[in-house]
């Protein structure tokens, strides 16, 4: 077990370095005197030169790789171009309200995602499954801009049950601020319902059909303490591996949802950098969004292994 | 049930009773349905539409849905009825480019890196891991950030470099099972050179899981292109694609809800439609 | 007029009234101004209050200083503005974001209200010598710096030396007017401008309409605004700016124009206005600095808010290379300019806010406006026929601009006019950061999109007159001119206009410009639109000035 862990966690960070380069290049390439992107188009040369060789942008790309690398390691995630501040506390912010609205999204789309995926499970091929699993596929195939905009001119327009914009006043409380994130909440949720109850009901109907659910059966246990005990377990393997999945694509990348609901998040955070050529906000963001989604994979591999004895003994991935 | 490259009457026999079965599917025949509808809008264009989608501006701004104007005006006066059945063109043409793309490069780097493995596969594969650790929208923003133009070859050309890894990786499994077949071993013995093996034996027995892959993906380029042009890349005003009509008119949605909701129903139900077929298309494989 | 108002006006005529004074009032005499009008040019130059209370035939006009009389005070103001490109510089100011922030702490010389009428503001009164080219100012006495510091005639021409000088962003206004050399402290509190040519609206030129120009104290050192505090005298100082998010300012106590109201002013930057109009209506702010009109549409009506509509000169050029193909016939020009439906233009952009242009600076609410001169109108098969005289049926052309406002409208509104009559044109959106730009290491004026392009669309926020708008896009080698446009006969006119003082003069001028610019055509000018804030009906005493900034003597919170 213990190698398994290292194993991973080795991986992890050797695709972390790499991808830290690749952000990195990416970020240099973007076009840019950068002295000229700050000071503005009617500054004179002279003062966009000693601008750049103030930032030291006219070292080698791995010096300034090197440099930018060890002062992230260290904390520093650099200074804002289109700011003018520190890039760690608006990021910070900003990945704060992204995870509060991935919460709210998670807290309502798995239960009703594992609750849908059992009862389609459980009465596989009648018409509770076809409901379940047609439409849970037609929910995920709409893109979520547009359940987005449909929610807000249904909920928010008409019937004016919720506000249209995600972002709560200065200083809300807890209750206010999951108010204003329940419609995007419940579009992310359409979006991922899908594909958690369709993967808990795979996982279902194969516990069903083990060895080990029907000879509990005809020992003449209760189904649903068969459920309890055995299914509900194996059938979260597979819901903790699409959670780890998504995570991923909920905190960064909602850049339209974030976008339709005027929410600060971290994935418009990184698309504003992107067009405004803030290249160290840019650059700071996709790295954050990289680390966190290995992160939650290499827990979510963790977890799974622990969850799953064919693993922890060594077997086969 | 595996394909098994022998026997040209049993690989027929298989086709025949895939295509039958798709034919008896509801949801792959609605899914077919509904593309095809948007297909023929597209070829049809300008001839179908009450107005000229993109010139017939009038002063009746913002107008309610009525018998002139079935789904209303638009912020300009135009006729958003027009402008929807016309709106299929631009990203019929963009999504399914950069489908292809993804699907040629990806088909081939997953062949190389299946075949050949070794140092090539060990880097290529870490780099995709780094890579696809990323959303795919924050993929797209900053590579066309960094390439400075926002047209639509752009991102077309942006997501087929995207989905190429994606591709890549799944064609890379089946060609890292189909290489122990004893067919390969045969060519090889014979002395055919590498590139022939991949290209001229290894290709044609992943071909069908190219091809259902293609399909998943084309799904998911028409949401990745409406969703970038809803950002303001891709495809620009006039067009009287879906999702510029959103992006146009979406700071005016209340209370000219019209204006928004038809675009977006519009590529919702084109979506799910190549979804379906998609979904059909790949139960019928795996049978 | 009695007999004692008759001899003080004749006893002025005879001791003070320069010519151009004689002439405001021989035009008076001759019922060639309306009351309005002298009000403007009395102010503007400088005729005390009783001579022109006297000449309109009622009691001395008050000095039109706001008076902060009993109004309520207390509570903080909250306004949502669009975001600075970045921390403001006041003399290196070119953006709306920007030129609000600033305003809340700067102050001018002179006001220039939404009738046009120049107040006295750190000035409190002006003269002209007798041909216009060296105006007087008197400065206020009794003024602070927040730092506590008074403000004298020292801090005024460290000011404008600044913004006469290499580095300012003023030089569209004060090029060819007033250099360095030409800004004299005469006195502890008089400066005296010395012009180097004659120019009869001066005044106006030191108004907030000159955004670059609020006075800063003379140990000011440029480039350190935001670290600095912004040093002002307005009635609310600097407490914290925050880039891309916000700023907050609070109640200056020493204010030399009385107690302001409110205890303080939080700004919330926004990109783009639509999240503005929904923190509007969400109650997160009170007052949107500016919106469209489509977007007030769903304040006015309500109770709970109020909607402020100002017709201003605020508009867009849309310019046409004249030295290059395909423009450069003057035919083709004019057949572009043919096809566009201006009034429509005005109903569909602008929601009839606004009015229409006749292609040049000369907006109908400048007093200076020929209105002899023939409006031009809609005209598709006049159009046709011109582009076929030139030999450009068919022309095809690209029409770059950049995504602001109403533009992206107007140029699909341009493609579809100019399709009737047979052009294509195809539209190219730049980012406004390309477009205003230039590519690294290139030198900026044949570089950058707006100056280069064969056919731009660009925006020009108010004046109060027509000067800026006359000189910097259109004269030879104007520092604006996109359309490369160089014709000795309207330089000279231009010249003779500036100088000018009198109206019958102006017109005259005027005419003269019109005529050239409709016979040329080398910009658009097809609208001129209102500028519409947008705000809680508990905002009491405020007064949009036409070109984003934010001026809050006598506001309160109810």
């Amino acid at each position: 077990m213990t190698r398994y862990i290292v194993k991973r966690l080795g991986l992890a960070l050797i695709t972390l370095v790499l991808l830290s380069m690749v952000v990195f290049a990416t970020a240099q390439l973007l076009p840019g005197d950068i002295g000229r992107n700050i000071l503005g188009p009617f500054a004179p040369q002279s003062a966009v030169d000693a601008m750049n060789r103030q930032l030291g942008a006219n070292r080698p790309a791995v010096v300034q790789y090197w440099d930018w690398i060890s002062g992230v390691v260290q904390g520093d995630l650099g200074r804002s171009l289109a700011f003018q501040l520190p890039i760690r506390p608006i990021l910070a912010t900003a990945l704060g309200n992204s995870l509060k609205l991935a919460l709210e999204a998670f807290l309502i789309v798995i239960p009703l995602g594992i609750l849908g995926g059992i009862a389609a499970g459980l009465r596989a091929g009648r018409a509770l499954d076809r409901t379940v699993t047609v439409g849970g596929l037609s929910l995920s195939s709409v893109p979520e801009f547009v359940s987005g905009i449909v929610l807000i001119i249904v909920v928010g327009i008409f019937l004016g049950w919720l506000p249209i914009t995600a972002q709560a006043p200065d200083g809300a409380g807890a209750l206010t601020q999951g108010r204003y994130l329940l419609l995007p909440a419940i579009c992310l949720a359409l979006v991922l319902f899908g594909y958690i109850a369709r993967i808990t009901r795979a996982g279902v109907v194969e516990a069903l059909d083990s060895d080990y659910a029907r000879t509990a059966y005809l020992k003449g246990l209760p189904s649903n303490v068969v459920i309890r005990r055995h299914v509900l377990r194996n059938a979260l393997l597979p819901t903790i591996a699409v959670v780890a999945t998504q995570i991923g694509y909920l905190v960064g990348g909602l850049v339209v949802v974030e976008t339709l609901f005027s929410y600060q998040g971290i994935g418009l955070l990184v698309f504003n950098a992107a067009t405004k050529k803030d290249y160290p906000m840019l650059a700071a963001g996709v790295l954050v969004i990289g680390i966190i989604y290995l992160l939650v994979t290499l827990a979510a591999d963790i977890l799974i292994a622990v969850l799953n004895p064919r693993i922890r003994l060594g077997g086969a991935e | 049930m595996t394909v098994v490259a022998a026997g040209g009457g049993e690989a027929r026999a298989a086709r025949s009773e895939r295509l039958h079965l798709l034919r008896r599917s509801p949801s792959v025949l609605i899914g077919a349905g509904i593309v095809l509808f948007w297909v023929s809008c597209a070829i049809l264009g300008n001839h179908i539409t009450p107005y000229d989608p993109i010139y017939d501006q009038t002063q009746n701004i913002f107008a309610h849905p009525s018998s002139a104007h079935w789904f209303g005006t638009d912020r300009l006066g135009r006729d958003v009825f027009s402008r929807v059945l016309a709106g299929s063109r631009d990203i019929l043409l963009v999504a399914p480019a950069a489908t292809l793309l993804g699907t040629v490069l990806g088909t081939a780097l997953g062949l190389i890196t299946g075949y050949m493995r070794g140092i090539v596969d060990d880097v290529v594969s870490r780099l995709i891991d780094a890579v696809l650790a990323l959303p795919l929208i924050i993929i797209a923003v900053t590579a066309i950030a960094a390439l400075g133009t926002r047209s639509a070859w752009a991102v077309a050309v942006v997501i087929g470099l995207v989905f190429t890894p994606i591709i890549a990786r799944t064609v890379r499994a089946a060609v890292l099972a189909e290489r122990e077949q004893d067919y390969i071993q045969a060519a090889q013995l014979r002395g055919e050179r590498s590139p022939y093996i991949m290209f001229v034996e290894v290709l044609p027995n992943v071909m069908p899981l190219v091809l259902v892959e293609a399909t998943v993906r084309l799904g998911y380029a028409i949401f990745a292109v409406a969703s970038l042009t809803f950002i303001g890349f891709g495809i620009q005003v006039p067009s009287p694609d879906w999702a510029v009509q959103i992006f146009d008119n979406y700071t005016y949605v209340d209370p000219n809800w019209w204006t928004v909701l038809f675009p977006a129903a519009a590529i919702a139900s084109l979506v799910v439609a190549v979804n379906l077929v998609s979904d059909g298309i790949q139960q019928a494989y795996e049978r | 007029m009695d007999r004692e108002t008759s001899r003080m006006i004749e006893e002025f005529r005879r001791e003070q009234a320069g010519p151009i004074e004689n002439n405001l009032i021989d035009e008076w005499n001759a019922g060639m101004l309306d009351r309005g009008e002298l009000l403007r040019r009395g102010a503007l130059f400088g005729l005390s209050a009783s001579v022109i209370g006297g000449l309109v035939g009622a009691s001395p006009v008050e000095a039109a200083t706001r008076r902060l009389s009993a109004v309520k005070a207390g509570g903080t103001l909250r306004v949502a503005l669009i975001n600075p490109t970045k921390p403001p510089e006041p003399s290196q100011l070119a953006d709306e974001g920007g030129l609000g922030v600033v305003s809340i702490v700067g102050e001018f010389l002179t006001y220039s209200d939404p009738q046009l009428q120049l107040r006295p503001w750190l000035a409190t009164s002006w003269k002209p010598n007798k041909t216009a080219t060296v105006w007087t100012f008197q400065i206020r006495k009794g003024v602070k710096f927040h730092d506590g510091k008074p403000m004298t005639a020292d801090d005024v021409v460290a000011t404008f030396k600044v913004l006469t000088g290499p580095k300012s962003a003023a030089a569209s206004v004060y090029k060819g007017i007033l250099s360095p050399s030409g800004v004299v402290k005469t006195g502890p509190y008089t400066v005296q401008f010395r012009l180097d040519q004659p120019t009869g609206g001066f005044p106006y030129l030191v108004s907030q309409t000159t955004y670059q120009a609020p006075i800063l104290p003379k140990s000011y050192v440029p480039g350190t605004y935001v670290q600095s505090k912004m040093p002002g005298t307005g009635p609310y100082k600097f407490k914290s700016y925050s880039q891309g998010k916000g700023a907050e300012f609070v109640r200056n106590p020493a204010y030399w124009g009385g107690m302001p109201a409110l205890d303080g002013v939080k700004l919330s930057f926004y990109e783009g206005t639509a999240p503005q109009v929904l923190a509007l209506r969400g109650g997160q702010v009170d007052l949107v600095q500016q919106l469209s009109a489509q977007e007030a549409k769903t304040f006015a009506g309500s109770s709970k808010y109020q909607v402020w509509d100002t017709k201003t000169s605020n508009h867009r050029e849309f310019g046409l290379r004249t030295d290059i193909e395909p423009f450069k016939d003057p035919r083709v020009r004019r057949a572009v300019a043919l096809t566009l439906g201006r009034p429509g233009l005005v109903k569909t952009l602008f929601d009839g806010h606004g009015v229409v242009g006749n292609d040049s600076p000369f907006w109908t609410g400048f007093p200076s406006h020929d209105p002899s001169v023939h409006q031009r109108t809609q005209n598709i098969a006049l159009a046709k026929a011109l582009l076929s005289a030139a030999g450009k049926e068919n022309l095809k052309f690209a029409l770059t601009t950049y995504r602001t406002q109403e533009i992206p409208d107007y140029a699909q509104i341009i493609q579809s006019s100019a399709n009737q009559a047979g052009m294509q044109v195809s539209l190219e959106f730049l980012s406004s950061g390309d477009y205003y730009g230039a590519p690294a290491g290139t030198d900026y004026n044949t570089n950058t999109p707006w100056l280069n392009r064969p056919a731009v669309i660009t925006d020009y926020g108010h004046r109060a007159i027509p000067n800026v708008f006359l000189t910097a896009p259109l004269v030879t080698g104007g520092a604006w001119n996109q359309s490369h446009y160089a014709n000795p006969a309207y330089d000279s006119a231009v010249k003779s206009f500036i100088g000018a003082a009198d109206l019958t003069s102006q017109r005259k001028y005027a005419k003269q410009i019109e005529g050239l610019l409709l016979r040329d055509t080398p910009v658009v000018f097809a609208y001129f639109y209102n500028y519409v804030a947008a705000g809680t009906s508990r905002v009491k005493g405020y007064q949009p000035e036409g070109l984003g900034g934010i001026e809050l003597r006598g506001v309160s919170l109810a």
